[in-house]
């Protein structure tokens, strides 16, 4: 099975988009990680909503639809995502989270709908980003179960998601013009 | 959620990806319906597939039913993953003439680090070995723990 090129290239290409954005792989694996800090049932369902809202983001960039401010919004989602990192635990808004990042997978979504290859089949690309989203997401997810297991583990998480919203702001001052 | 449920949470997650991944790349003019392929590679491919679908069902109504031996299940449903995607290091070695990619000369897609090619089919599979690892190993925390 599998290969480069024809086809079914465009399945490749989805799965391969989010892991080499370092912008998209830090918020994917961020959802994760905060949906882990919030328990309980948001373990699923914060993640199966960046999923689905990345659906919707990923078929309007396919359809060529335009969403204005899309870049700053990914730069923004790490932002907040990192900062979660930092803050969140299982008193924190689940709702709140959960509409957050609604509101950015559409983003990150429309990001990768809009560099969609010419030559591949869009139900592939789409279908190949959004399994590689879900699987950063588990990775995301079992980063943060593994971190409650000691506590210099959950301290060191909450430093790394200073480091994760430092370089949203870094990614953001950069959509703007303000770094190079 | 527990460590054992999300565990066996992830192992469904590697067992269905892999089955959706096979049949979205295989079920077309490259693989299938390639004109250039002999009706009997065809017919071995679709054989794989559905055995693939088949076992995978089998797998994840192990992992969920309400079994004495859930541990067993679970296990089980692992060797899955592990027996489908572990071959893809070793085929090519182990059986001259065969190849990773379904059309050579095509490789946008292949990676090179350190000097070696490492194909987009060779990174799914020890994603989901991966995976499944992670996911077995969530499932013994709270037995491991009392």
């Amino acid at each position: 099975m599998l290969h480069p090129g024809g086809s079914d290239a465009g399945l490749t290409s989805g799965l391969l988009h989010p892991v080499f954005g370092l912008d998209h792989l830090l918020a994917m694996v961020s959802v994760g990680v905060v949906s882990s800090q919030l328990g309980g049932k948001n373990i699923w369902r914060v993640p199966l909503t960046f999923v689905l809202a990345m659906g919707f983001g990923g078929a309007l960039g396919v359809g060529q639809i335009p969403l204005p401010l899309a870049e700053y919004g990914i730069a923004v989602s790490v932002v907040f995502l990192g900062a979660g990192i930092t803050v969140a635990n299982k008193e924190t808004s689940a709702r709140l989270i959960t509409a957050c990042v609604m509101f950015f997978g559409a983003f990150h979504g429309h990001a990768h709908g809009v560099e969609i290859p010419q030559s591949v089949s869009p139900l592939l690309y789409t279908l190949g980003f959004l399994i590689s989203t879900a699987t950063l997401h588990i990775f995301g997810v079992v980063i943060g179960e593994v971190a409650t297991m000691k506590g210099f583990l959950l301290r060191g998480l909450r430093v790394v998601g200073v480091a994760v919203a430092a370089a949203g702001v870094f990614f953001l001052l950069k959509s703007i013009g303000i770094i190079a | 959620m527990n460590k054992t449920k999300l565990g066996k949470i992830i192992i469904t997650f590697a067992l269905i990806v892999g089955a959706v991944v096979s049949v979205a790349v295989d079920w077309n003019a490259t693989h299938l319906f390639n004109p250039d392929w002999h009706a009997h590679a065809k017919f071995h491919d679709a054989l794989m597939l559905l055995l693939l679908c088949g076992v995978t069902a089998l797998g994840v109504w192990q992992l969920w039913r309400k079994s004495a031996e859930p541990d067993v299940a679970i296990k089980i449903a692992c060797l899955i993953v592990v027996a489908f995607w572990l071959p893809f290091f070793y085929i090519t070695w182990l059986i001259p003439g065969t190849s990773l990619l379904a059309t050579e000369g095509v490789s946008e897609l292949v990676l090179h680090v350190g000097g070696m090619n490492v194909y987009p089919n060779v990174v799914i599979a020890g994603t989901l070995l991966l995976l499944t690892t992670v996911g077995y190993f969530l499932t013994r925390v709270e037995k491991q723990n009392g």
